[in-house]
């Protein structure tokens, strides 16, 4: 039983070696698109064996064993939210990269890398317990370490890689060492059921050294998450990786590596909720006023990407401490719209750079005064840019106010339990919803002024239709996730009632 | 003459070539397809026939919308007459059709309709159609049709016409669906549409700078309303646990006051965010630099429909907070405030179009100032609808102006140099409608002005007077005084004397709708037999039942020889023509201190380029500075993660969590 559970792993396995040769035969024929297409049907056949696991929903938990008693994947809602934002991302990005690394050497450790960095993101849903846990979050780390060096030309790209690999090694250490204290006192047991069994009503030294693990476990995996003051390696490594891998990292699997191994301990004893909301609002507002002078137009998106980490970590922290229902949905929700809308944004901001670089000669990185007036020549990228731009500061009908919305009224709805400190947690969200305007605005306007020379973008044309299909789809995404939130939800919200029942919701 | 044979060569055009019929055909069919699933799906669920056909009135334009690149391969002229046949008039008629319903339905139970939108949290997308909600409808869907109308031979030279045509009818939908939501977070989603498509066609021309700030600019500033709206709902939710704007009315006039702290935030914040809609001091400053857009969008959203959206907002709220304390006070004094100050900058300003704007302005004050007087429901919502009409009117007309001038090019019309342009000779049926609208402005029977503004300024006469009713009675009949001045002023530039300018007479399209709305202007007041009896038997307290000879009763005979407020408007009109034609002599007594500071529009531009814009630069260029590249200072952030969560954890456990 439970065979399919594996399957969308054995698939991207299968597909990790057909892109490998698919990339080698291409290089020999002098043909740099055919691995993008074969990685793009492996992402495909994924996202199917993860749909016949969808509609098996009523069955979950799933479970399949692969060593038994030791490691195992379990599928529930929350595994396949990850997966289908995962894989549909993955899809969209290599049909994107086909065409945007055509002038890229090494593709066929590009393509391999960024399924086995898909891999590993959907084994951090699947997994049962904290090793395999563990071990899926090194994967996707360790994919992620070579994708985002993957330009070793440029010396920028090695210092944030190796400024990345350094900050999110201290993290994996840090976060191992947590699970080690929780391996030791559930006496050799890491399945997240028994864990959270053998957790319930700690006492004494035992509850000195689950604080001492919850600790360990948030700055562990928070240094992936991006949490302000870990954050630091994420302005230099999302600019300095390739765009479609940054689109890939800002769906940021941390989260629920971190959402999983947190909530085996009982919130009554520790307040992590608590502590995450805090972090959440120290998150959103430092990163917010960073990116306000940011001329950068990838290192924007990058601070941008922090400050939506905050608002993830607001809701999920509030729903798990206080048991609302709604400040999951609404973090787990956002998960979803923002790798979305932060994915296109990374995309558009790629499509634009690939585009100058082509004319200049050698890839820069945007400056916003170098792409001032862009948007007269690329007119589709840089509207889909301002589109979600807006949806990104929370301006609806777009995807981000919907889900911003719901974190908002988490806000709101512990304000009986805890007061005034509800309406900071709302008021704090939704200051920074506004306060995003503060850069984004001027970045759509930065688009579409004059440029600064005359004839400085002659000749530049919109880019080809393999970059702005995947472009197009997400826009249409974002839209449609923002009139009818109901079809994002459908996934989200199963997800969120789990988390809320294991969290012994409601009290 | 020409002009017709240039037509017919684009229609033969059209027709003779297969490829190019092949996109509007298509655009055709896939629109009856998509309108025919929503009517199939409506009765599939059980959907009741009037939110069958209110649905349709705000999807109708977004489907248009869709479609318009489509109609778009098939050329110009297509593109223009889909989007204006299948977006506008489809919709004005869809609008209409539900007016006969608002009107018979019984109040309040059959008016409101709630569709599953978002059932994972529990939000239901309410319709509710009663006759304020339906004539705002219709004021979007008719003014809609009418400026796409209007477009068709107005914006024929510009490039990017896609873009207007979609972004129109964008609009359009937007504020049926502003006007016809119930639930508070659907309104916000409509209001945000109105918002978005206000920047981006006020900056239309994006090539123009002037054009781009100006749209950048309106939407700050309304954004900052848009926070006000944003948790003034939220706060509301969270008293009321629902986000039905009849629930909460309900729940009010059921329990009185109980959440005092919760209807006062809400309150406030729905008073900002009504100022900045519409236009109130001290957010007014982006509605006159918006005029940078075509003045087709200026007639449709910043005359007609979205300056409205705020004073709606109030409007419909007005039953939730009329007994909090100094609610009402407040609106009134700012709507007296804009009234006059706007009326003051419309009289020097020397741009047409700004003009109006500042004119727009001043009687969105009188509107606001109405919902601010105790009973003042009737007065301002009555107004709202006079006031779209005629103001409506008068920017085509401007517009229709500017045509003449050559085009949409000269949206800058200084009056001293297009003096006469628009003289009876050269343009008789623009002089004779924006006559028309301009007589309603002043508010001279039997135009629809007239009669509102008559209630307006009744209701605050003969209120319950108070001592601040009486001093906003001055401040309105003062404004009045002025509103003279600047229409007689506008009218003697550009529409009296020797022409400075040749012109002709524009086009069909573009006269019709002013006909069309010069009508309107003429017989809207008479909207007032079914309107306050239907709107009565909602809100019986707060609207009366006033029949067409009741109004004439009370204006005339009643307000004439009981109370003399007829005769204070007299008055008003006198001496707004004396001031007009002494006022060289009044400007020389005007010390230069007074003239410095309306030169400068109050010093509100200033203000917020000098303080809160600068303010804002360089507290986000000195927090910059906080992040460095340098490993060791960052590998320290993970220390400093492991300090912060110590101490937060033991604040958080001596606090008892």
């Amino acid at each position: 039983m439970g065979f399919e559970a594996i399957a969308p792993f054995l698939i991207l396995f299968i597909g990790i070696f057909a892109a490998y040769f698919a990339c080698r035969v291409g290089a020999k024929r002098d043909n740099p698109y055919i691995g993008g297409y074969v990685t793009a049907a492996f992402f495909a056949i994924t996202l199917y064996s993860v749909y016949l696991l969808w509609i098996q929903r009523d069955l979950f938990p799933i479970e399949f064993g692969l060593i038994e008693g030791l490691t195992h994947l379990r599928v529930d809602a929350l595994s396949l939210l990850l997966a289908f934002v995962v894989l549909t991302m993955g899809f969209l990005v290599s049909i994107y990269s086909i065409k945007y690394m055509d002038r890229d050497t090494r593709l066929e450790v590009y393509y391999p890398l960024l399924l086995s960095l898909a891999a590993g993101s959907i084994g951090i849903g699947f997994a049962a317990d904290m090793f395999s846990l563990y071990v899926f979050f090194e994967l996707m780390a360790i994919s992620s370490y070579v994708l985002v060096a993957f330009r070793v030309r440029q010396r920028e790209t090695v210092e944030a890689g190796f400024k990345y690999i350094i900050l999110s090694g201290i993290g994996s250490l840090i976060a191992i060492f947590g699970i080690s204290i929780v391996f030791a006192q559930t006496g050799g047991q890491l399945d997240f059921v028994i864990v959270r069994e053998a957790l319930a009503g700690l006492t004494g030294a035992s509850l000195y050294a689950a604080y001492v693990a919850v600790f360990m476990i948030i700055i562990g995996f928070g240094v992936k998450v991006s949490i302000v003051p870990l954050h630091t390696w994420l302005p230099d490594a999302y600019p300095a990786a390739p765009v479609a891998i940054t689109a890939m990292l800002a769906i940021k699997p941390g989260l629920v590596a971190l959402i999983k191994c947190i909530s085996v301990f009982p919130p009554e004893q520790i307040p992590y909720g608590l502590i995450l909301a805090i972090f959440a609002v120290i998150t959103m507002f430092t990163a917010n006023f960073m990116a306000l002078m940011q001329r950068n137009l990838k290192r924007l998106l990058a601070y941008s990407s922090i400050a939506h980490a905050g608002y993830m970590l607001l809701g999920i922290g509030l729903g798990l401490q206080y048991g609302v229902l709604i400040g999951l949905t609404g973090g787990l929700f956002h998960i979803m719209t923002h790798a979305f809308m932060k994915g296109l944004a990374f995309l558009c901001a790629g499509a634009i750079i690939y585009t100058l670089a082509k004319k200049i000669g050698e890839r820069k990185s945007a400056d916003l005064d170098e792409i001032r007036g862009i948007g007269h020549y690329m007119p589709i990228t840089c509207l889909s840019l301002s589109i979600t731009g807006l949806a990104l500061s929370g301006a609806p009908p777009l995807s981000g106010f919907m889900s911003e919305w719901l974190i908002f009224r988490a806000g709101l709805e512990v304000m009986p339990v805890i007061g005034a400190w509800g309406l900071f947690f709302a008021s704090a969200a939704i200051l920074n919803s506004f306060l995003s305007l503060g850069y984004y605005l001027p970045l759509i306007r930065t688009l579409f002024l004059t440029p600064t020379e005359e004839k400085k973008f002659e000749g530049i044309r919109e880019v080809s239709g393999v970059i702005l299909i995947p472009i197009l789809i997400m826009v249409a995404i974002t839209v449609l996730l923002g009139i009818f939130p109901q079809m994002g939800l459908e996934i989200a919200h199963p997800a969120a009632e789990m988390l809320y029942e294991i969290s012994g919701g409601g009290r | 003459m020409t002009e017709k044979i240039e037509a017919g060569k684009e229609n033969q055009n059209l027709e003779t070539d297969p490829a190019g019929v092949i996109g509007i055909t298509l655009a055709c069919i896939l629109f009856v397809v998509a309108l025919a699933s929503i009517v199939y799906a409506g009765f599939a669920h059980n959907v009741p026939l009037p939110a069958v056909l209110a649905v349709l009135a705000i999807t109708v334009p977004f489907i248009a919308m869709l479609l318009v690149p489509l109609a778009a391969l098939s050329g110009s002229g297509a593109r223009a007459w889909f989007a204006t046949i299948f977006g506008g008039f489809s919709t004005a008629a869809l609008t209409i059709s539900l007016l006969p319903y608002a009107l018979a339905a019984r109040y309040p139970a059959d008016v409101l309709f709630e569709l599953e939108w978002i059932p994972a949290v529990d939000v239901k997308f309410g319709l509710f159609l009663d006759t304020l909600g339906v004539t705002v409808a219709i004021i979007g869907g008719l003014v809609g049709a009418l400026a796409l109308l209007y477009s068709t031979r107005f914006m024929e030279r510009e490039e990017g016409l896609t873009r207007y045509y979609c972004i129109m009818l964008l609009f359009i939908g937007g504020m049926i669906g502003f006007g016809l939501s119930d639930n508070l977070i659907a309104l916000y989603f409509f209001w945000e549409i109105l918002g978005l498509c206000s920047f981006a066609l006020i900056g239309f021309w994006f090539k123009d700078q002037i054009s781009a700030k100006a749209g950048m600019k309106a939407f700050v500033v309304t954004r900052f309303g848009d926070i006000g709206l944003l948790v003034g709902l939220l706060a509301l939710f969270v008293g009321y646990g629902t986000l039905s704007i009849q629930a909460i009315t309900a729940a009010v006039m059921v329990e009185g006051i109980i959440l005092t702290g919760i209807l006062m935030l809400a309150g406030g914040c729905f008073i900002l965010a009504a100022a900045g809609k519409s236009a109130q001091v001290p957010l007014h400053v982006w509605l006159p630099d918006a005029m940078e857009g075509p003045t087709t969008v200026s007639a449709l959203i910043h005359a007609a429909c979205m300056v409205n959206a705020g004073i709606y907002l109030i409007a419909r709220t007005t039953p939730i907070f009329v007994d909090v304390p100094h609610w009402q006070t407040a609106i009134l004094m700012i709507g007296a405030t804009t009234a006059l100050l706007a009326a003051i900058l419309a009289t020097v300003e020397v741009d047409f179009k700004r003009v109006i704007a500042y004119c727009t302005i001043s009687q969105l004050g009188y509107m606001m100032a109405a919902l601010g007087l105790v009973g003042g429901l009737l007065a301002g919502t009555y107004h709202l609808m006079n006031h779209s009409m005629f103001k409506a009117l008068m920017f085509l007309c401007a517009g229709s102006v500017i045509y003449a001038l050559g085009g949409t090019v000269h949206k800058h019309a200084n009056m001293h140099k297009i003096r006469g342009i628009a003289s009876i000779k050269q343009m008789p049926i623009t002089n004779i409608t924006f006559l028309i609208g301009l007589l309603a402005l002043i508010g001279l029977p039997p135009f629809g002005g007239f009669w509102s503004k008559e209630m307006i300024l009744a209701t605050a006469a003969l209120g319950n007077g108070s001592s601040i009713e009486l001093i906003a009675f001055g401040v309105l009949a003062g404004t009045a005084v002025l509103t003279v001045v600047y229409s007689a002023r506008m009218y003697y530039y550009v529409f009296m004397g020797e022409p400075a300018v040749k012109a002709k007479e524009s086009p069909a399209v573009i006269t019709i709708p002013l006909i069309i709305l010069a009508a309107a202007t003429t017989v809207s007041w008479l909207y007032i037999d079914a309107f306050t009896k239907s709107m009565h038997a909602l809100l019986p307290e707060f609207i009366p039942h006033i029949s067409i000879p009741g109004l004439i009763h009370k204006t005339f005979i009643y307000e004439a020889f009981i109370s003399p407020i007829i005769i204070a408007t007299v008055i008003c009109l006198l001496s707004g023509y004396l001031v007009f034609t002494i006022r060289e002599r009044i400007y020389a007594m005007v010390p230069a201190l007074l003239k410095e500071i309306i030169a400068r529009k109050y010093g509100f531009d200033d203000l917020y380029k000098g303080v809160f814009v600068k303010a804002y630069f360089s507290w986000s260029g000195s927090f910059r500075k906080l992040q460095t590249g340098d490993l060791n200072y960052n590998v320290m952030g993970v220390v400093l993660a492991f300090v912060i969560i110590t101490i937060m954890t033991v604040a958080l456990i001596r606090g008892g969590i």
